[in-house]
């Protein structure tokens, strides 16, 4: 399912039926779409645990991120073009980098403070493998990439998708995941101040 | 039903021609043009029959089929088949003249696909208050964005955000044309119909409802614009006002009891 059909089945499932204009404020698709990027990472963070070698089917590449360089601080870095799923660390949501032909030069992820001491080591000099330090927003490499542009693969938030950008759910718990966003939605619901007399505005 | 089958069915419950005293053409124009916007407003809903912080009444507009119905005819559309209205660089949108109730607000938002194609999708418009509106224009979580409009509506226009839609499509319901009935008087004092759209050649004596006493009258006549299936209510509508008029409690009793529960 495309992101927009997830939130109008629950906008359906919320309305018992047609969802109207006068219960957009109720329902909103942006406030749908995070309760649903809640309830999601969530469940990603349970399948993470289990295996993070299965979490790259979830992520969605990005082509074309520029490689920048910060004159300030003298290091090379890409903005990252989304916001990423933090499970244990921000990393994680970085599943790989590489260069937009994959070829030539390998991107790994490194911990931030570790890119000072293996450049220092005689390894560190020859090998070729370009370290990247994963920020809030960012990518930090530990050297000059010698790229202008890479690939980023990310598993990015539910509510980063495009309308039309179709969301792979984990197996096995669709349904789970699609009742609990709903529940998470609804559960303490307020009551709406009702100032029109639109016909399909209901207090519930 | 003509206005003149109205009338004689007003007259006929009325019982009134015995004592002389009958609902007249002009008693009939005079109440016509307020029992056009009852009507109309019963159809769009009631707000002595809200509740506290209810605004629901028991006959609302579309509720049902039957109220479409009432209503369709009423419709006044605005869209890529007409002509979307515009909206100013400042979100402005002038409501038409003829404008009464709103029935949908809705934005043709456009992108362009990565085969470099169009894809259309129309975005329903949130209708807010201006509280809502002054919120909203600040939120980080429910921006105004092209694919969440808002708007709220002013004296004579609608404010639109975010500012740069060009056009919306608009639906939105009129008032039904008042009705009126139109007449000469023959040289015998009859009062003669004059049905929608035709004329008549004065002949001596005769004198139109103007006060014409020469020449071609053309009608003035005005339909009831609401759907046959509704004109039993009208007639029930107006024997109530007829009572109330008369001071008939037994007419006003009867013409209650027809119109509540239609028969």
């Amino acid at each position: 399912m495309t992101r927009q059909q997830i939130i109008e089945l629950i906008q359906h499932k919320l309305c018992g039926g047609n969802m109207t204009p006068d219960l957009l404020g109720k329902y909103h698709p942006e406030v749908i779409a995070k309760w649903v990027d809640a309830v999601l990472a969530d469940y990603f963070f349970a399948i993470f645990r289990q295996n993070p070698d299965n979490f790259d089917t979830y992520a969605k590449p990005f082509k074309n991120v520029p490689v920048l360089f910060d004159e300030d601080t003298d290091t090379w870095y890409s903005l990252l073009p989304s916001p990423v799923l933090q499970f244990t660390q921000t990393q994680e949501g970085v599943r790989d980098i590489r260069t937009m032909k994959g070829k030539g030069i390998e991107f790994e992820p490194i911990m931030f403070g570790s890119a000072e001491v293996f450049n220092d080591l005689d390894a560190g000099k020859i090998d070729s493998v370009i370290g990247y330090i994963t920020f809030q927003d960012r990518v930090t490499y530990d050297r000059n990439p010698e790229t202008d542009k890479v690939l980023m693969m990310l598993v990015i938030p539910f509510s980063e998708y495009g309308d039309n950008d179709k969301i792979l759910l984990p197996s096995g718990v669709n349904i789970k995941i699609l009742t609990d966003a709903v529940q998470a939605f609804a559960t303490g619901l307020g009551q709406e101040k009702q100032v029109n007399d639109n016909t399909s505005k209901q207090v519930k | 039903m003509t206005q003149q089958q109205i009338l004689d069915n007003v007259n006929f419950f009325a019982n009134k021609e015995q004592s002389g005293k009958t609902f007249t053409p002009d008693d009939l124009n005079a109440v016509s043009p307020l029992l056009n916007i009852e009507l109309w407003l019963k159809e769009l809903g009631l707000s002595q029959e809200y509740q506290l912080d209810i605004p629901i009444s028991k006959v609302m507009y579309e509720i049902n089929q039957l109220n479409t119905e009432a209503t369709r005819k009423f419709k006044v559309v605005f869209n890529d088949e007409t002509q979307p209205l515009p909206v100013t660089p400042q979100g402005i949108m002038s409501l038409p003249s003829d404008y009464k109730y709103p029935s949908s607000i809705t934005y043709k938002y456009s992108t362009n696909t990565a085969n470099c194609e169009t894809e259309i999708e129309y975005k329903a418009v949130e209708v807010l208050t201006e509280g809502q509106f002054d919120m909203r224009r600040g939120s980080k979580l429910m921006p105004p964005t092209h694919k969440n409009p808002v708007c709220c509506f002013y004296d004579s226009y609608i404010k639109f955000l975010p500012l740069n839609l060009q056009f919306i499509n608009f639906t939105y319901l009129r008032l039904p044309k008042t009705p009126f009935y139109d007449y000469y008087i023959d040289s015998n004092d009859n009062i003669v119909y004059l049905p929608a759209g035709s004329s008549h050649l004065l002949s001596a004596g005769e004198t139109g409802s103007m006060g014409q006493t020469v020449g071609t009258v053309n009608s003035l006549t005005v339909e009831w614009e609401y759907d046959e299936m509704f004109h039993p209510e009208i007639v029930y509508r107006l024997l109530l006002k007829l009572g109330v008029n008369m001071r008939e409690a037994a007419l006003t009793q009867i013409a209650d009891k027809l119109n509540t529960q239609g028969q």
